[in-house]
């Protein structure tokens, strides 16, 4: 039974921003295009006036930014920074595909990133670099450090607390390398007045080098040298400077080292990068995802073997064949490829050792990419039906078969976990010693690593982490998509992230957190190994996915596509099909659609919405789901609906169609989007015992801040500064299942404008306050919907059930006495 | 005079102005098609099915568009039907249509402004309704954007099932003024194109940036040498090579047109002899990749070339005697084969064209996607619309100095 799905039909306020393209030219002085803001800017607020609409003006984009979820700004360009939590893209190994901000977007959102990070206070800020193999690490890192500097400058894009906020940069893969290097060049150059950067954290980053095997190397040399393209993309992607500079193998032949290791001194990553890596000016939180037991990943000695020949007159005249091996000594072949076409034949024996290709750490299928490709190649040249062309005879037929097709080992270690905690043993870098491979946790202090590592906290997949079972290391930077594993690693690495993240924001002195938004779900003194102080909202990220649709069309709106963020439109009186969508497919069984709805001008005082499942475009075989109620007060509200049934049941039914029914009214549409659940969890909390929340004796009540003063343990309290707390600690998740209503008594007059909330806090604009209730006996009675006090997306189980109830003064010198809290 | 009198002689003068008409009439057919119901004037008691399929109805053969419901009130239904096809400017002609009530009402009905026309319907028969354009309009040409129909006076409490279809529009002239369902936009953005000179091999791109090699599979100096007098063109293909070209589909995936572009890079005799095909590949997903898919350039390229056949065997069936051969490509492919989004830009521009023929000639490109078809002659942006998801087919008809070659690619829109 799938639990999370509790929330179907409700009603919540959940607010869905605007996101905004930031996109940066030029290496000198930068210039930016905003959208929502005409002209290119430079940092100083004036405008670039050389830059024009070319056509291919984006080919020559340094970096791209995009601001999800942006607080929104009165003047332009509509939108202002506060707490920026950047987050850097890794490289694009594909050759066939490079990779767009909406891919990346659509990555971080599988990790359940940006609902996490807005729920804590921050802005996510996606960065990607259009050229992360071609472009070297240099100068993308130099790159990052200007557009850092850009928004500390804040003169085209307003940030009100620079200096308070500070940079959290969060790279992943090669994203960490270019920003911790970029984030070291800004924070060592910046003025005082300007923003720190006040964290740093790489999820699996090579810092000292990443492999690809030897053998792959060899290989791809060879048949770029034969003309085969697919492998010519794969040299030019090994041989570019952006991957080249992190290889730990020499991605050419050269005259001795047979694409050996390279490990000298001089290389970028293993000098100039050293600096940034030792720099102590933020915390370095240093995330590996390979595990660290000291035995190598696989005992596989073949990766793969190819062969392929062709056979005229019962004589072979055309053979190719590829082999590639790991090996342990210098007599052992690592690499064979040959290819012959009579008269003439061209082979390549490599031997020696391949001391990187097995050593712990995340895989990647490189023998497996490669093993596709060159079979591939293969069919090309020696086809099934393969003729050949003879003079005067016309054609004739050729025989073809394969000899061997065996892929047998598809992984191989891509980052090595030592790398990406950036170890040392005995002072020297971890890859230049036995460390990267025999290294365990035995003497690691993960939280505290002292002189082992340049990170102020590692973490890798270590015993305590739920993916330490596993044969060997997983796949480096892999997505749920249906893996419990993976989700259940993923939200460890996170909540590691998040909790360090906290540890660092909270200011002894005061002994409290800068960002109240930790308050109450993140205690400084705990252990961020340890998995049981994990708060809900960690629980259930990476479950829901979110995806717009890539096909929608407005009935009162011919020009609004899906492009558009926010849709208005008159809409005239009666039961009316307001917008059509495709989805693709089916819509995915119990999937969820919502939708932003606002009426303004209303004719009437109602407002109501039904959504419909089509087969065709034009309709037919409708299935109606629920109608569901708007209030037509000119607020936003979200609006959700279920998709029932099951996938088979529903694989036709890919068009979506909303429905208004109402005495017309100017209508606002915007937050159109398809949120699925990607993995089932088994997260069933326990139905609360008792309606009587407070007084309980089996609650705690605690206070934010020691000094807030609360009369022996009561919910009778007095805030000095505004948004000081208290929370009742119900001690574990538990299930409101069959209550709608939360009732608060309290004396009457006292408690005005306390926020009321469970476990997150929800968008300034929704949260509900305390005052102006019911007055009864000397007291104020209030009766608050659940659905608008939980925030439902980041629930445990996706639906109302909570841990931790809140009460925030709104205001300063605020006295509350609660009486009772009861469900309903 | 009864009704019944009445309405045969009325059918007698329809078949006869049909009938005069029959030989130059060409049918518009409305539905079974694309429609939306105009919402705003909508006053039936439930929304339309636009495709019911019930069985054959009396003669109303399915898909028909069913309207159901009953009010607690006397009063008129309404609806205005708009289609895929219209609005039409018609010279004259008739409308036909096949109508299935269940129970008997008198339908009113007009086609856009045009004055009204009334049929009493019978219970549960099919009737086909043909009303010559000229009893309805006053004069010609005129333009029908909508089909309007009125059931009135239905009572209160009759639960009424109408069922339309079969709608045709017989025509002596039309002509299809706009696509209703979905108009063609203006790009948010107007760009200004480049002006790369295309026959020459150099491209302006991000300083700093590695550039990739034409290929690592190149002939060796000392074999350009030997071949740069018989090869006047600057690329040399061997006889296998040219079978490749020559043997080309012409219904291909981008990858395998690439393979085949890549010869001309690998086979190059002297340098700068055209711009790499693997460089402005890259370029063109890099700069589709920058604009999240929305925008697809095109590759064309036009390139003379030679190569060595076999002219003559030997005794043990290897070949004895080469000749030279010219050959010649045209040859045009989308930079990916997917994109983002129900609307994308389509971008020609001599950035991504190549050639070593002589002359400054423009590509002319013809895109058939999607049932429309986009000319863009010389450097062009055209904005294409799909009306769903899903794969396409995309016909790119390139021409270039006299030629014309035809490549079929399946694009998705994802």
């Amino acid at each position: 039974m799938k639990k999370f799905l509790a929330i179907c039909f409700l009603f919540v306020s959940i607010s869905f921003g605007k996101s905004y393209d930031i996109n940066f030219y030029g290496f000198g002085e930068m210039c930016a295009k905003i959208s929502g803001k005409d002209g290119f800017w430079k940092m100083d607020g004036s405008e670039c006036s050389q830059m024009k609409s070319s056509v291919l003006r984006s080919l020559f984009q340094s970096v791209r930014v995009r601001v999800l979820d942006a607080p929104q700004y009165s003047s332009s360009p509509g939108f202002r920074l506060e707490r920026p939590f950047l987050i850097v893209d890794g490289i694009h190994l594909d050759p066939e595909n490079p990779r767009s901000l909406s891919d990346f977007e659509k990555d971080v959102e599988a990790y359940g990133l940006p609902t996490l990070l807005k729920s804590l206070g921050y802005t996510p800020m996606l960065i990607q670099f259009p050229q992360t193999v071609n472009m070297e690490l240099e100068v993308n890192g130099k790159n990052l450090a200007k557009v850092l500097q850009y928004f500390a400058k804040a003169k085209v894009i307003p940030w009100t607390y620079p200096n308070q906020d500070g940079f959290v940069v969060f790279g992943i893969s090669q994203g960490g390398v270019l920003g911790r290097y970029g984030s070291y060049l800004y924070d060592i150059s910046k003025k005082s007045d300007e923003a720190p950067v006040c964290f740093f954290a790489s999820l699996d980053s090579p810092h000292q080098g990443a492999v690809i095997p030897r053998g792959i190397l060899a290989t791809i040399n060879f048949w770029a040298g034969q003309g085969i393209r697919a492998a010519e993309d794969f040299a030019d992607l090994v041989s570019a400077p952006g991957a080249k500079e992190l290889l730990l193998y020499d991605t050419e032949m050269g005259l001795l080292n047979m694409f050996g290791p390279r490990l000298d001194s001089d290389r970028w990553l293993l000098n100039d990068y050293r600096k940034a890596a030792e720099y102590k000016g933020f915390p370095s939180i240093l995330l590996s995802e390979g595990q660290i037991f000291g035995k190598l990943n696989s005992n596989e000695k073949l990766y793969f073997e190819l062969n392929r020949y062709a056979e005229k007159f019962s004589k072979t005249f055309g053979r190719a064949v590829s082999r590639v091996s790991y090996s342990e000594s210098e007599d052992s072949e690592f690499s064979y490829n040959r290819v012959y076409e009579s008269p003439t034949s061209t082979k390549e024996t490599k031997k020696g050792k391949t001391p990187f290709d097995r050593v712990q750490g995340s895989v990647y299928p490189f023998g497996e990419m490669m093993y596709s490709a060159l079979r591939e190649g293969m069919l090309e040249e020696m086809p099934e039906n393969m003729k050949q062309k003879i003079p005067l005879l016309g054609s004739i037929s050729i025989s073809t078969k394969w000899e061997s097709d065996e892929l047998k080992e598809g992984s191989s270690t891509f980052i090595p976990t030592t790398s990406a905690l950036d170890l040392k043993c005995d002072g020297k870098l971890s890859v230049l010693t036995d460390c990267v491979r025999k290294q365990t946790e035995s003497g690691l202090k993960w939280e505290n690593p002292g002189s082992r590592s340049t990170g102020s906290s590692i973490y890798a997949v270590d015993a305590t982490h739920p993916r330490s079972s596993e044969k060997m290391s997983g796949r480096h930077i892999e997505f749920p998509e249906g893996k419990k594993n993976v989700l259940a690693g993923i939200q460890t690495d996170m909540w590691r992230l998040l909790c360090e993240l906290a540890k660092s924001d909270f200011d002894e002195s005061s002994q409290e957190f800068r960002n109240s938004a930790f308050m109450g779900f993140f205690d400084p003194t705990a252990s961020c190994l340890d998995q049981s102080k994990m708060p809900p909202m960690l629980k259930n990220a990476g479950v829901l996915n979110k995806q717009k649709f890539s096909w929608v069309r407005y009935d009162f709106h011919s020009q609004a596509t899906e492009r558009e963020e926010e849709v208005s439109f008159a809409l005239p009186a009666g039961w009316q099909k307001s917008v059509r969508m495709d989805y693709g497919n089916g819509f995915p069984a119990g999937s969820i659609v919502e939708v932003q709805v606002k009426m303004e001008n209303p004719r009437a005082n109602w407002l109501k919405a039904e959504f419909m499942l089509t087969r065709q475009k034009n309709g037919g075989s409708q299935i109606q789901l629920e109608e569901l109620t708007v209030k037509p007060d000119g607020s936003y509200y979200t609006l959700r609906w279920r998709i029932p049934g099951t996938d088979e049941a529903l694989k036709n039914y890919r068009w979506g169609r909303l429905i208004l029914n109402s005495a017309g009214g100017q209508v606002s549409l915007k937050g159109l989007r398809i949120i699925k659940e990607t993995i089932v969890q088994e997260v069933n909390p326990q139905l609360i015992s008792s309606s009587k929340l407070y007084p309980n004796s089996g609650y705690r009540i605690i206070p934010w801040k020691k000094e807030s003063q609360l009369e022996n343990g009561t919910l009778d309290f007095y805030f000095e500064k505004a948004y000081d707390g208290v929370f009742l600690d119900l001690t574990q998740v538990y299930s409101f299942k069959g209550y709608k209503n939360l009732e608060v008594a309290y004396e009457a007059g006292s408690c005005q404008d306390v926020r009321i909330y469970f476990d997150a806090l929800l968008s300034p604009k929704e949260v509900l306050k305390l005052g102006n209730g019911k007055i009864q006996n000397n007291q104020e009675i209030l009766e608050l919907p659940l659905d608008k006090l939980i925030d439902v997306e980041i629930s445990q189980d996706g639906g109302l059930s909570a841990s931790k109830l809140i009460l925030q003064a709104g205001k300063q010198k605020t006295s509350c006495a609660i009486n009772s809290i009861q469900l309903k | 005079m009864n009704f019944r009198v009445i309405q045969a002689i009325y059918m007698i003068a329809l078949l006869f102005s049909v009938n005069l008409y029959a030989t130059e009439l060409k049918e518009i057919q409305l539905y079974p098609g694309e429609g939306i119901l105009e919402s705003a004037s909508f006053t039936f008691p439930e929304p339309p099915e636009w495709k019911t399929n019930w069985g054959n109805k009396g003669g109303l053969e399915p898909p028909y568009i069913r309207f159901s419901g009953q009010k607690n009130y006397d009063s008129d239904w309404n609806a205005i039907l708009k289609f895929e096809k219209l609005p039409l400017k018609l010279d004259g002609g008739f409308l036909s249509f096949k109508v299935f009530v269940t129970e008997q009402v008198e339908l009113e009905l007009s086609l856009g402004n045009s004055s009204k026309k009334n049929v009493s319907l019978p219970a549960n028969t099919a009737k086909e309704i043909k009303i010559p354009l000229e009893d309805i309009f006053d004069s010609f040409p005129v333009e029908v954007s909508s089909l309007n129909l009125k059931l009135k006076g239905v009572p209160a409490w009759h639960y009424i099932t109408l069922l339309v279809g079969e709608i045709s529009i017989y025509s002596k002239n039309s002509e299809n003024e706009s696509n209703l369902e979905f108009p063609t936009q203006e790009s948010s953005e107007t760009f200004v194109l480049s002006e790369t000179v295309f026959s020459k091999p150099s491209r302006d791109f991000m300083e700093g940036s590695f550039t990739l090699p034409y290929s690592r599979a190149g002939y060796s100096i000392e074999v350009r040498d030997s071949l740069k007098n018989i090869s006047s063109t600057g690329i040399f293909l061997s006889e296998m090579e040219n079978e490749k070209i020559k043997e080309m589909p012409k219904e291909i995936s981008v990858s395998s047109f690439m393979n085949k572009a890549y010869l001309f890079a690998k086979n190059l005799v002297r340098d700068s002899v055209i711009a790499n095909p693997r460089t402005l590949l890259q370029n063109g997903k890099l700069l589709s990749a920058s604009h999240d898919y929305t925008l697809l350039p095109i590759l064309a390229m036009d390139v003379d070339y030679d190569a060595s056949e076999c002219e003559s065997l030997s005794a043990d069936s290897s070949c004895a005697k080469y000749q030279v051969v010219k050959g010649h490509f045209l040859g045009a492919a989308p930079a990916l084969e997917f994109v983002r989004g129900s609307q994308i830009q389509l971008v020609f521009d001599p950035y991504f064209w190549l050639s070593n023929r002589n002359g400054e000639q423009s590509f002319e490109l013809e895109v058939s996607v999607a049932g429309k078809n986009y000319s863009m002659k010389g450097a062009s942006v055209v904005m294409i619309e799909f009306p769903q998801l899903g794969k396409y087919e995309m016909v790119l008809r390139v021409q270039r100095a006299g030629i014309k070659t035809e490549w079929k690619y399946t694009v998705e829109v994802q």
